[in-house]
């Protein structure tokens, strides 16, 4: 969000603001200290000079240097790319066949050149339909963390700051969505809207925003009698215009990293929900809706049909739990690492 | 902390009665187990059987109906199965026992080992080899796990365990040579992904601990390494451990809804599946129910062991 802005230029409450770390409730360190934060192995060396750093430079830096994260996001974002640009693949090159092109006199025949995944037992080309299966479970995750980080936000951000009565409402909200069993309430809300794309995606998102809601509650009571919402509320700043600007930017990290949490289970609940026969309906495809047209295929020459997908969710939830933890120690400001 | 258990109870029972109602409620409207008899050539089937359900009333009647025998502890016959709710669920409790406690013990001990040695050798080959271990572990589709657990197991490598290409996977087996083949598989899979977790769990509260003042002073004073760690750290460090498996076993009454589902076990999580396939509402319910006293007893009891192992833990 406004992590990246530069608040040299914004009238004196921003840079109070920025001045405030990024995750309440752990030891405040003062900005400019340079030395206490970069510790022993910074990289600056001989350079006596003290320029302030942002907490968005120490983000950053922290985040690059956790390995596996960068490499998560390299691979995720070739991921994307690829399962995103397949109908242009499919237009301009030979690498991908049109989605559901079928041939049946080829049948199901192992990986080969031809087929780098082999073909399904219509002779489908299992790569491309990979890649366009890949949207739909892609687009789940990033649809239910984006919906599902809003809802637990607003609800969180509304219950805490103004409290009282709202969050009296709010929070016995987000209890009673918590005791109601997830399973159930999916799989009924599925049959009964029957399992398009955007349902599971709405059910879902409403299924994942508790435990977020709940954080950032807690963390927007404890930010908001800080010193400078006072200064901003004295400075005449509406209680909107706090929420947005000054208190919700120093929740950004648990809310990104609960984000990640809810790609991570929204693709693996999919997955599942498809094992069991609730999950996309044809013609859509999704990773899971292949998983588990292909499960009676084990211990047969046809296995590579379970392992292509599963994989593929595998790695996929591996980067964005990988970047989950590398954000999670960035925006940590005891970490050293 | 009689006031607060007490006050826990309270609260619990309007979980039930919400959880209750959802489920019953739910499943009536999206469900209609007359509904294959449409096509039936007596017109008056349909008709019977709705009547023999009750299904004639309204849903709202049918709830109340269902909720004054229920608080006396009466929560009628499965519709699918005809036999008593209770019953069924007994006897479906008795198979996910089987694969439950000892995937449990397991994964207790190897959490245990995991975390502790991960701790103590934190940035090691080992650890490194142990945190990807764990991250694929909760990055997998369960499923498919199981799926490619087979395809090794009983395909790939059929000599191991006794299974021969021709096994199938139904039941749990009768004798305990049986149990063992028959149940290796799916307690690797609830291994795998509950030491996953536990394991992370134990080693970040151990790092916690190791640093502080009093295991410093322990080493300072001469206790062997191994004291110090095992007895004085393990006893703090295992707190979390207890606690999120105090929970996780409240979660986990409900069966494992897939693992039962792919290795054709008779347990919760296939009366589950049944039960909403077939529209079942008393069945449905009762489960949920049951695994919903489930979550809040075992969560009353993370809490009431949180505060008995840890002093500064105050209930309110």
């Amino acid at each position: 969000m406004s992590l990246g802005r530069d608040y040299s230029g914004i009238p004196g409450e921003d840079r109070i603001e920025a001045i405030d770390p990024l995750a309440a409730g752990a030891p405040a360190e003062p900005v400019t200290s340079g030395s206490s934060i970069g510790g022993p192995r910074g990289p600056e060396g001989g350079d006596l000079s003290v320029a302030p750093r942002s907490q968005w430079f120490l983000f950053r830096r922290r985040f690059l240097r956790h390995r596996p994260a960068i490499v998560a996001i390299v691979v995720l974002v070739l991921l994307l790319a690829l399962c995103f640009g397949a109908g242009l693949l499919e237009r301009f090159t030979s690498l991908v066949a049109p989605q559901g092109q079928q041939n049946l006199e080829l049948g199901a025949v192992g990986p080969s050149g031809a087929h780098w995944f082999g073909t399904d037992q219509l002779g489908r080309d299992y790569f491309s339909e990979m890649l366009y299966a890949g949207r739909t479970s892609l687009l789940i995750g990033l649809v239910v963390a984006l919906l599902s980080t809003v809802i637990g936000t607003t609800i969180g951000a509304i219950a805490g700051y103004f409290g009282g009565i709202y969050d009296q409402i709010l929070m016995r909200l987000t209890d009673l969505f918590l005791v109601l069993p997830s399973l159930i309430v999916l799989a009924l809300a599925l049959r009964y809207f029957g399992g398009s794309v955007v349902v599971i995606e709405f059910v879902l998102a409403a299924l994942f925003w508790m435990g977020l809601a709940r954080i950032v509650r807690a963390q927007v009571r404890s930010i908001k009698e800080k010193e400078f919402i006072e200064a901003a509320r004295a400075g005449g700043a509406s209680s909107w215009r706090i929420i947005g600007r000054h208190v919700l930017p120093n929740c950004i990290g648990p809310i990104v990293v609960a984000a990640t949490l809810a790609v991570v289970q929204a693709i693996l609940v999919e997955s599942a929900l498809s094992y069991l026969g609730y999950g996309v309906r044809p013609p859509a495809t999704s990773w899971g809706s292949m998983l588990s047209n292909a499960k009676g295929y084990f211990g047969t020459d046809q296995a590579y049909l379970i392992w292509f997908p599963g994989l593929a969710i595998l790695i996929t939830v591996l980067c964005v739990n990988f970047i989950g933890d590398g954000l999670r120690d960035a925006f940590d400001p005891k970490s050293r690492i | 902390m009689t006031r607060f258990i007490l006050r826990r109870i309270a609260y619990s029972f309007v979980v039930l009665l919400v959880a209750s109602a959802v489920t019953f409620i739910g499943i009536s409207i999206v469900a209609d187990p007359t509904a294959r008899l449409a096509q039936n050539r007596d017109p008056m089937a349909r008709a019977r059987m709705r009547q023999e359900l009750g299904l004639d009333k309204p849903v709202i009647q049918r709830y109340g109906k269902w909720l004054g025998s229920a608080v006396t502890g009466d929560f009628g016959r499965s519709w699918q199965k005809k036999d008593s709710v209770i019953g069924i669920l007994m006897n479906a409790m008795k198979y996910t026992a089987w694969l439950v406690i000892p995937g449990f013990i397991i994964a207790a001990v190897l959490a245990f080992a995991i975390g502790t040695y991960s701790a103590i050798r934190q940035y090691s080959a080992g650890d490194y080899f142990f945190t990807g271990a764990s991250f694929v572990g909760i990055s997998m589709p369960q499923f498919w796990f199981a799926l490619i657990l087979i395809e090794i197991f009983v395909f790939t490598i059929p000599s191991a365990f006794g299974m021969d290409p021709y096994f199938r996977f139904i039941g749990i087996g009768d004798t305990l040579g049986d149990r063992f083949k028959y149940l290796f598989l799916p307690v690797c899979v609830l291994v795998v992904q509950i030491v996953a977790e536990w394991s992370r769990y134990h080693r970040a509260s151990m790092l916690d601990i190791l640093p502080s003042d009093y295991i410093r002073s322990a080493h300072a004073r001469g206790v062997p390494k191994r004291t110090v760690v095992l007895k004085h750290a393990t006893k703090n460090a295992l707190v979390p451990l207890i606690v999120i498996m105090a929970i996780d076993a409240g979660l986990i009454v409900g069966g494992l809804v897939v693992t039962e589902q792919v290795f054709s076990i008779p347990g919760m999580g296939r009366v589950f599946v049944e039960a909403l396939e077939y529209g079942d509402a008393p069945m449905l319910t009762a489960w949920v129910v049951l695994t919903a006293v489930a979550v809040v007893l075992f969560n009353l009891l993370a809490d009431i062991i949180n505060a008995l192992l840890d002093p500064r833990v105050r209930l309110a």
